[in-house]
């Protein structure tokens, strides 16, 4: 892992695959022409959390990939896994999170209340992700983001209207295990 | 001859009968729903009569099911549920390292000193069947899941715990709730819990929770426990349209 940049105006870009194999993602943020959007938009970090793609990531770095982050001497910073710890906190310190579409990923940078973009891998045998993805776009809680155009839900995520998740869940639970107990109680006393 | 062979086949008949509807009384009836408002209603009244002792059985499964699982218990009290066992697939030490995060995480919120002694039984279940496994010897792998699965529920851990421990835990082998969320182990635990309640042995009832990530289709677990579940819970308003008997709240895991 790289160290942790510690300037203040740091603004960090969290690309995530999980433990997938999803090299198609990362060749579709570490495009120069991507990358130059992420720059202009004011972002000064690049972090990609590549998996297995630990080969492809560093083809990526092409001359044209390094001249380009050389124009405001943005950093990127790659590693294969970390975790779970490490993946909150990166995603904690970021602004934007570019993530393939497990559930896991999504409560996380909802939970911090992050602005992210989701790429359902199409390659994936299951659509469950696919599903979760669309639903979850509908109700404008992330942006949906395709491979082919990940430059327009970059652009879009500038000022989309993220709508807040809702943080009720847990309590609401608790209150369902509350009631259960009671109800095993009175089915021990008459049952 | 023939007299005996008609005897034979009566006796199996009555059998028959006695175990159906023996079992047929253990399942859980879901057909009437209670409407959300009404729960939050008879919540408010549990509080009260909360019982002093309670025991809940978690399942935790592979990495998003553990996450998920814990997610929804952030704003559970340990003077709630006082006695809690985790279990966990053998090799999975995400999952009881997450369990033993959970427990520690705990430790500030108990409002009785008594409680905080009672502790926590953390136990590793081998795997109804590994990945790759052969179909073959299958069958035997889920009896052997199933029986230590048996040892959890009837507490076989507790006789080795110091004796102090072993009185706190006294009586509460049985857990009251067995909390699930979609790990294959979940179904051989539930049919584990079902055998001891055909015995009256224990009233434990079962929640399960789908995963979030299940947008239109049950998962296999979820739909193997369907019928056995007293409370079934589901996270996308679709899935609740689709199966009866299932209730939908809200994303529990937010």
């Amino acid at each position: 892992m790289a160290p942790e940049p510690s300037q203040k105006s740091d603004r960090k870009v969290f690309i995530t695959v999980g433990t997938t194999n999803f090299d198609s993602l990362i060749t579709a943020v570490l495009q120069p022409a991507v990358v130059d959007l992420l720059q202009s938009q004011g972002y000064t970090t690049l972090r990609v959390q590549y998996g297995q793609g630990v080969e492809l990531y560093q083809s990526l770095y092409t001359a044209e990939l390094e001249g380009v982050l050389a124009k405001s001497s943005m950093s990127i910073g790659g590693y294969a896994y970390a975790s779970g710890d490490e993946i909150t906190n990166e995603i904690k310190t970021s602004e934007l999170i570019i993530s393939h579409a497990g559930s896991g990923t999504i409560l996380e940078a909802l939970r911090y209340q992050k602005r992210i973009i989701v790429v359902p891998n199409e390659s994936l045998m299951d659509n469950h992700q696919k599903e979760l993805a669309n639903e979850m776009a509908k109700l404008n809680y992330v942006i949906k983001g395709s491979l082919i155009n990940l430059s327009n839900s970059i652009t879009k995520s500038l000022d989309f209207g993220y709508k807040h998740f809702p943080r009720k869940g847990s309590k609401m639970f608790s209150e369902v295990i509350e009631e259960e107990l009671d109800h095993v109680d009175k089915d021990k006393m008459y049952g | 001859m023939i007299k005996i062979i008609l005897a034979a086949l009566l006796t199996l008949l009555v059998l028959t009968i006695f175990v159906s509807l023996r079992i047929f009384s253990i399942l859980p009836n879901r057909q009437h729903v209670i409407p959300q408002t009404q729960i939050l209603q008879s919540s408010r009244i549990v509080e009260i009569t909360t019982p002093s002792k309670s025991h809940i059985l978690f399942i935790l499964g592979s990495g998003g099911h553990t996450t998920e699982m814990f997610a929804m218990l952030q704003d559970i009290s340990p003077d709630t549920v006082t006695h809690r066992t985790y279990v966990f697939s053998s090799g999975d030490n995400h999952s009881a390292q997450k369990a033993q995060a959970f427990e520690e995480s705990l430790v500030g919120k108990f409002t009785k000193r008594n409680n905080m002694k009672i502790g926590y039984r953390l136990l590793e279940l081998p795997r109804a069947r590994r990945v790759k496994q052969s179909w073959l010897t299958t069958p035997l792998s889920c009896l052997i899941c199933l029986w230590s699965c048996m040892d959890v529920l009837r507490g076989a851990d507790i006789v080795r715990m110091t004796k102090e421990m072993k009185s706190l835990w006294a009586d509460m082998e049985f857990p009251d709730l067995v909390i699930c969320n979609g790990p294959g182990t979940a179904v051989m635990v539930v049919l584990a819990c079902y055998f001891y309640k055909f015995f009256g042995k224990c009233a434990t009832r079962v929640i399960y929770v789908e995963s979030f990530a299940r947008v239109t289709t049950l998962s296999l677990s979820g739909r193997l426990l369907l019928p056995l579940a007293n409370r079934f819970f589901v996270q996308w308003p679709q899935l609740a349209d689709k199966y009866p008997g299932t209730e939908h709240l809200g994303f529990l895991v937010s």
